[in-house]
């Protein structure tokens, strides 16, 4: 015998529908007036039963109808929209899974994501990676548009951006002033055991910032321990016009370990603010060398 | 064409009496010999090179010892010291390109005047562009020369627009082409008071061996000059000095860098740098070596010739001569005067004043306002002079 899995195919239904529609119609003719009452009473009932379903369905599906809106907006941007169909098929597809180890294990991982892109969207870019960041950093730099590069740099090492990537970040800082592409300004916060009182910084960052002297990048210093009332300027940054902030995070052996790159204005307004700040407490590097301080 | 009283030096000098002949040497050498290894031997080393009579023929060339002497001639009529450096350039251009250069790679914000001269502002304004860093012009020219205000006024006016515009670099002419003297040291030193000033260009176009540039006071990190005017060289060659011990170093080292690179494209300034350093390069650009000579000899005369004469006699002389005249005197307050004066006569305007003058035996510089200039000679002006000067103004 033939079975339906599914719905039945409409022309059953049709018949099905006709059949009870003649069924109903004999009835109603052979019925008696108390009968017909009864009967118009019993299909009042039901259309308001359905009536009060539909709408307790339509505030149900309300919040629906938001994303509805949420998929049109993301349709605008192809880029964007092509990344959401990447991820809704992977989302159907962990969906369809049930395994019971899987299901928890994706749904961790999810989070994850989902605080990753909650930080994207908040124009937030994270690179863990030196090599990655470095390419980033470059990018950044010689992107059309940009004139202006203020960079903080809080050294607590000796072996502050001497590193093979660190060192090329330099000569990129070199070449792209001395072409007079960008100008470049930087505040060095020097840790107080790597600047001896009425000296130099020790080697090699005397080098390091000497050779951005010659340059004619324009060095402010200032020591760390000038800045222990305003521990919130202790930090790695720089600000690439006015455009986005970079946060540098480094180890010990002064090594970039985390970049994060903000698009964000109000924390490139901020980053500008703390900029100014440092200006205040730092003297130019040129006073320095000249002896005068 | 006949002696004239020359009171055009601000425009070009006359030549002095040394720097003709070395002018004269040079010519005869280049008719008779060219130019041969033993010439490149003679610009390294100097006359004590040559035999005697290879100096009984080309006398001048005793005076040349080698560029580096040239340097130590420049430096100390420059008033500068030890550490400061000389560059030499066939154009004064090429120098101010540099300037601007350097100024813009530290600077933000540069004030500048409208006494700059035109050519040195475009050339500046270039630099800015390129650089898209700011520029911020005070307008100074007025109160200076027709509302006679005094210095302090002067000082205040420009300590306060830059303050107000948050500047970080200057570039002024110490003397400006209409003769008026800046009081920059004063400003330098009220400025750096109050504020961060990260590199002063000045322009001594017209104040080398005019008025003391008293570069031993360390005020300002880059000047730009040139021999033809007041040093009495007649030939053009730029000079640029620096030396202030915080930006000296990366002036230093971004020459060498744009020298190498070939984005400073000057070939005297390649063509000293090649004889101080020893590192010829044969495919080098050729230049003319008279300027370096003639600069040389006019170095020596000037030297020579500091008898320390009372320049306000002359000054005074001249200005009976107009008191007696329909023209006037547009003079500044005394803090910003130099050897330049400037008259007008609203009441007599003349068609073509530098032909008139010229007539009269007397060389100025003519405006297209009708404003004439008059330079100063070093020497005494003779009563036969101030006759002809007389004719002429009346």
């Amino acid at each position: 015998m033939k079975t339906w899995t599914s719905n039945p195919p409409a022309w059953l239904a049709l018949a099905i529908a006709l059949a009870l529609l003649i069924a109903a119609a004999i009835a109603w003719w052979t019925a008696s007036l108390t009968t017909q009452i009864a009967l118009v009473t019993a299909l009042l009932i039901l259309v308001l039963w359905g009536i009060i379903r539909i709408q307790t369905s339509i505030s149900r599906t309300r919040s629906f109808s938001g994303k509805v809106e949420t998929l049109l907006e993301i349709a605008k941007d192809t880029d964007v929209a092509a990344a959401h169909d990447a991820i809704s098929a992977s989302l159907l597809k962990i969906a369809s899974n049930p395994d019971p180890i899987y299901r928890p294990l994706a749904l961790q991982s999810l989070r994850r994501i989902t605080n990753k892109c909650s930080r994207l969207s908040d124009g937030i870019i994270e690179y863990s990676s030196t090599e990655t960041w470095r390419v980033v950093y470059e990018e950044l730099l010689r992107s059309p548009g940009l004139h202006l590069y203020r960079s903080v740099a809080y050294i607590e090492t000796a072996h502050y951006w001497q590193d093979g990537p660190g060192r090329q970040s330099t000569l990129l800082n070199l070449e792209l002033h001395d072409a007079g592409i960008i100008n470049i300004e930087r505040i060095a916060i020097v840790a107080d055991h790597l600047w001896p009182a009425n000296e130099l910084p020790s080697e090699p960052i005397a080098t390091w910032l000497n050779e951005q002297h010659s340059h004619a990048i324009w060095l402010k210093i200032v020591r760390e321990s000038q800045l222990a009332g305003e521990t919130d300027l202790l930090s790695d940054f720089g600000i690439y016009g006015s455009r986005a902030v970079g946060m540098q995070l480094s180890d010990v052996a002064g090594r970039t370990t985390k970049f994060l790159l903000s698009f964000d204005f109000e924390r490139v307004l901020q980053a500008e603010r703390n900029w100014k700040r440092l200006q205040v407490f730092s003297v130019p590097y040129r006073d320095v060398l000249d002896h005068k301080l | 064409m006949h002696d004239v009283l020359y009171l055009d030096t601000a425009r070009l000098g006359r030549m002095s009496h040394r720097t003709f002949r070395a002018a004269t040497d040079v010519a005869r050498v280049a008719h008779e010999q060219g130019s041969t290894l033993y010439f490149d031997d003679f610009m390294r080393c100097g006359g004590s090179i040559l035999n005697a009579a290879e100096l009984s023929r080309y006398p001048s060339f005793a005076d040349w010892q080698g560029p580096a002497r040239l340097s130590d001639r420049i430096r100390t009529l420059a008033g500068a010291g030890e550490m400061w450096q000389v560059v030499f350039a066939s154009r004064s251009a090429n120098l101010m390109s540099l300037a601007a250069r350097l100024q813009f790679r530290l600077c933000r914000k540069v004030l500048v005047t409208d006494l700059s001269w035109p050519f040195y502002e475009q050339l500046h304004l270039r630099e800015q562009q390129k650089s898209r860093n700011a520029l911020h012009r005070v307008e100074i020219h007025d109160d200076i020369l027709r509302r006679q205000c005094t210095l302090d006024e002067l000082l205040d006016k420009v300590v306060t627009h830059y303050l107000a515009q948050g500047c970080d670099g200057l570039f002024l002419p110490l003397v400006d082409h209409r003769g008026i003297r800046l009081p920059i040291q004063q400003l330098v030193t009220r400025i750096r008071e109050k504020a961060e000033l990260r590199f002063c260009v000045v322009d001594a176009a017209q104040a080398f061996q005019h008025v003391p540039l008293e570069l031993f006071s360390d005020y300002c990190d880059l000047v730009i000059a040139g021999c033809h005017k007041w040093l009495a060289s007649h030939v053009p060659m730029g000079l640029a000095f620096y030396g202030r011990e915080p930006s000296r170093r990366f002036i230093d080292e971004s020459i060498a860098r744009w020298l190498k690179d070939g984005s400073l494209g000057d070939p005297l300034l390649q063509y000293t740098n090649e004889l101080l350093t020893g590192n010829a390069n044969a495919y080098g650009e050729t230049t003319a070596l008279q300027p370096l000579l003639t600069a040389n000899a006019a170095a020596i005369d000037a030297q020579d010739g500091f008898t320390g004469i009372d320049h306000s006699k002359n000054r005074e002389a001249v200005l009976s001569c107009i008191a007696d005249s329909h023209w006037q005197a547009i003079l500044p307050d005394r803090s910003f005067d130099s050897q330049v004066i400037l008259i007008e006569s609203p009441s007599h305007p003349l068609v073509d004043p530098r032909r008139h003058f010229l007539q009269h035996g007397v060389a100025v510089t003519a405006y297209d306002n009708g404003i004439v200039r008059l330079a100063l000679p070093k020497s005494p002006i003779d009563s036969h002079s101030l006759r002809l000067l007389s004719a002429a103004l009346r």
